[in-house]
Formats: C-alpha cells, structure tokens, sequence
C-alpha cells in the first residue's frame, strides 16, 4: 500500500494542532505531557514517511524515529518524576497552581 | 498475480482503510486531549500511538518501528502515567475545567463497533505480515513502494538499520544511552524523599 506522502503530512499537521491546542487548553500537568506525546508523534510520521523518499540510505528516518522515541520516554519519565515532586510539595498537579517563579 | 477482487475495488479498499486508520489516530488523538477524566485520557492515548504504529507498518514499511512504538510508546510510557495518575491522589484524575461534551452512549456504541472492526482488520493485517515474513514460499520476494520506486525487503532494511545504528549513528546510540542513565538518576533525585522524612 503506498500513498503519497502529503496525507501524511496533513494527518501529521492535524495531529500536531490537537496536541498544541491540548497543551495550551489544559491545566492538568499529566495532560500537558500527554499533548506533548502527541505532538511528538506527528514528527515521528513524518520522519517514518519521508524514510521512504530517501534513496541512498532509507534507515536513517527510522533511526531519527528511533531518537525521538528515546527522548520522549526520558522526557516523560523527568515530567513525571517533576510532577510527582510538585504534587508532593503543592498537593496538586494543576499547572494554573504553580505559581512559584511567576514575577 | 491473480486478484479474487478487481483492482479498482482493491484499491478503494485501501483508501477506506486510510481513511478508516486516520480517522482512529487523529479520533483518538483529540479525545486524549479533551476528556475530562485523564486515566481515559492516557487509554485514548494509547489508541492514538497504536494507531501511529499502524502508519509505520502500512505506510512507512517498517515493522521494526511498529513493534518499538509498541512496547516503549504504548507498553512503557503510558503505564509510567497510569502510575503517576495513581500516586498523584484523587485530584489528579479529574480537571478543574469541565471537559468538553463529546461523549454519548450513542457515541460510545459507534466508536466501540469502528475501534472493534479496525482492531480486527489491525491483527488480521499483521499477523499476515509477520506469518509471510516466516514462509519464504509465500514471500514475493519484494515488498515494493510504487510512489517512490524504492524496491527492498523487510530483511534486508532491518540488517542496514541495525549496520547504521552500530556505525553511521554509533555516536547518537552512546549519546542516547548516557541521556537515558541521566534521566534515570534524574528522575530518581526528583521523587526521593529526604532522609528526615522516612
């Protein structure tokens, strides 16, 4: 099955606004890290995808997949790991709470 | 190679396949971002990585990534979230702000029949592949990608990912792993508790 790749990227571009307008529409810090997970994965598309149109070495989109998916999982365990030790401190995971560092 | 179906049909098919897969992603996608409560949150958002894992086995032509986006996507991280959910008290599952209205049982229903039809077809598709991969009589030998003119197998793409990893990208593997470590003892700093409070 092969189509072309401007589906994807459209697939890829509306995944990407439903995770942006998550993150900005949340206030739940695990549902922040949620929408970023989602917009991680719309890169990932397409980096899977365009592989395809590299001739001389079509691995190397699989090996940057590979990358981003080792740094998502590092970012999520540090997110969680951080949310964990706010609610600890604050007894909420409401980033609208979090009012710490605001000038 | 003979079809039991006409072409034109064939590929019909296939485009309401895509369609089909991308309306379970992007479906998936925004119902893990809107509702209310984040447990379901973090479920709808393991049907969105198993659908991005359909994407790259259909569409990008790599198993491998399937099964990486499997086991560490929607096997590891989301049941690191589940965990935290958890341990973060009865507040946490639910937010301040009423989720938007989107589901009805009559919603439920729909949606619970279309994720059952396409998680058929799903395990159908892939124990297929692998089962064709395992038969070399059965194999044609090319999985080919017309759009592109790219011919290749499956074999042969997981032998040059696995050369590249261990010598193009060796630096980034090492990287990778060091950051990982990092991240580990980061994250083990961050949620021990002090001395005195044990």
């Amino acid at each position: 099955m092969s189509f072309e790749a401007s589906i994807f990227v459209i697939v890829a571009l509306i995944m990407f606004l439903i995770g942006f307008i998550g993150f900005i529409k949340s206030q739940s810090a695990i549902r922040m890290l949620i929408a970023v997970e989602i917009m991680i994965n719309s890169a990932n598309i397409n980096f899977a995808v365009f592989a395809l149109y590299n001739d001389t070495s079509f691995v190397t989109g699989h090996v940057a997949v590979l990358i981003s998916i080792s740094l998502a999982a590092a970012e999520a365990a540090i997110g969680l790991g951080l949310i964990l030790s706010i609610y600890r401190s604050h007894g909420t995971v409401d980033a609208t709470d979090f009012v710490e560092l605001k000038g | 190679m003979a079809f039991l179906i006409p072409t034109e049909l064939f590929e019909a098919l296939n485009y309401l396949v895509l369609v089909l897969l991308i309306g379970y992603t992007l479906g998936s996608a925004l119902l893990a971002v809107s509702v209310k409560s984040i447990y379901h949150a973090v479920l709808w958002l393991i049907f969105s990585l198993l659908g991005v894992a359909m994407i790259f086995l259909f569409y990008a032509e790599s198993s491998f990534l399937l099964v990486v986006q499997m086991i560490v996507y929607a096997g590891g991280i989301t049941v690191l979230m589940l965990f935290a959910i958890s341990l973060s008290g009865k507040e946490a599952m639910f937010e301040k702000s009423k989720g938007w209205k989107l589901m009805d049982w009559r919603l439920n229903l729909a949606g619970g029949f279309i994720l059952f039809t396409i998680a058929v077809y799903i395990i159908t598709q892939v124990s297929s592949t692998f089962w064709q991969a395992q038969n070399p009589l059965l194999r044609p030998g090319t999985t080919g990608n017309a759009t592109v003119g790219i011919t290749f197998n499956e074999a042969e793409m997981i032998q040059r990912l696995a050369s590249e990893l261990f010598t193009v990208h060796g630096g980034t593997v090492i990287l990778l792993g060091l950051l990982l470590l990092a991240t580990m003892l980061g994250s083990v700093y961050l949620v021990k508790k002090e001395v005195e409070d044990l």
